[in-house]
């Protein structure tokens, strides 16, 4: 039932007022719907605008902020704080068929909503205050002040950091080289030990027969070696050189798309 | 009507409603009520009724009604005193404008 899911969000909504209050509050727009009948109950739901936005009216007015900025127009209580789409009023006589409710939950415009672009509040805490511009600015100067001042720390964690990267870079290149190197020399040394062994094998049989084993025994290190590579030089490097790449192309794009 | 209603003509308006019920009366009655004269919002009343409470202008009871509670709320004398300040208000306020603005002129 409509009546029940508007209490219902109220009810949620009012959380964080003192428990009479609440209840206060509640048992009225209960008592409302109920009065209203079967009959009107719609319209008045449809009335109210938004769980949300009566909340915001019942919360302003317990905190005294409902003086501030309201006023009773002839087209009904106005405030300016909470007209953003979120508390959408809707005006009575203008109001096309459909769930007004709804509508303004989904964000929808219809043809009985004021939208006001400039208007948009910002919810602070279920209040609604206005953003001027001027402490949009505010805003902007503060942020690149905190930036200036906190610059030194930021170039010192950012240099350390950098250090470490390259560190970790230079590392990493160090040992793709060194698999190279070591299979190659992996390679050079068991066809050595092996040619060694076929020689001194008829000196020395048992010498010979330890040297070709220990050449072979290399011989398998060295393919070890190989594939090692195969999957350093052609998987990781590749894979790195992409992400590089594609990280420049995001950057890159973004930077187009803002302008 | 382009004229706006303020906080204080709203309170004398929702005061004179109440009081016309010598037995008290509820939100959504005094709501039709009000706007039977000008146009608020149905969301409006609650926070003025609840100021006009806590001003002791009115005062409410809950009457069992249809196996529930509804709340009425009824006029105090300092709401009667209060009505009567309004009413002098208004009606010396309502004189002069009417004054200015229907003089012909000449």
């Amino acid at each position: 039932m409509k009546r029940e899911k508007f209490i219902r969000e109220l009810e949620y909504l009012l959380q964080d007022v003192s428990e009479a209050d609440k209840e206060d509050a509640i048992a009225y727009y209960r008592d409302y719907l109920e009065d209203a009948g079967d009959d009107h109950e719609e319209e008045a739901i449809r009335e109210f605008g938004s769980p949300e936005r009566v909340a915001a009216i019942i919360r302003a007015d317990l905190e005294g902020r409902l003086d501030e900025g309201g006023e009773f127009t002839e087209n009904g209580y106005q405030d300016e704080r909470f007209r953003d789409p979120k508390y959408q009023v809707a005006e009575r006589h203008q109001v096309t068929e459909g769930d007004a409710w709804q509508e303004a939950e989904e964000g929808q415009t219809g043809k009985g909503f004021r939208r006001e672009k400039q208007e948009k509040g910002k919810r602070t805490g279920g209040v609604l205050s206005k953003g001027s511009p001027g402490s949009q600015v505010m805003k902007v100067i503060l942020i690149v002040a905190l930036i200036c001042a906190a610059s030194p720390v930021f170039l010192g964690v950012g240099g350390g950091l950098l250090g470490i990267a390259t560190g970790l870079l230079a590392l990493l290149v160090a040992a793709v080289v060194l698999a190279a190197v070591m299979t190659v020399a992996a390679f050079i040394g068991a066809i050595a030990l092996i040619i060694l062994g076929a020689g001194v094998m008829f000196a020395y049989p048992w010498s010979g027969v330890l040297l070709i084993g220990c050449g072979i025994f290399v011989m398998g290190l060295a393919f070890l070696g190989v594939v090692v590579c195969i999957l350093v030089y052609g998987k990781l490097i590749p894979f790195c050189i992409c992400g590089v790449a594609n990280w420049f192309n995001r950057l890159l794009y973004q930077r187009r798309g803002r302008v | 009507m382009v004229f706006n209603t303020g906080a204080a003509l709203l309170d004398a308006i929702v005061l004179a409603v109440v009081s016309k019920e010598q037995q008290g009366t509820y939100g959504y009655r005094i709501t039709q009520d009000v706007r039977g004269v000008i146009d608020i919002s149905e969301s409006t009343l609650y926070p003025v009724l609840r100021r006009l409470l806590k001003e002791n202008c009115l005062e409410s009871y809950d009457l069992a009604i249809d196996g529930r509670n509804r709340r009425y709320y009824r006029i105090t004398e300092s709401g009667r005193l209060q009505l009567n300040l309004y009413r002098g208000e208004w009606s010396s306020y309502s004189q002069k404008i009417s004054r200015i603005l229907e003089e012909e002129q000449g």
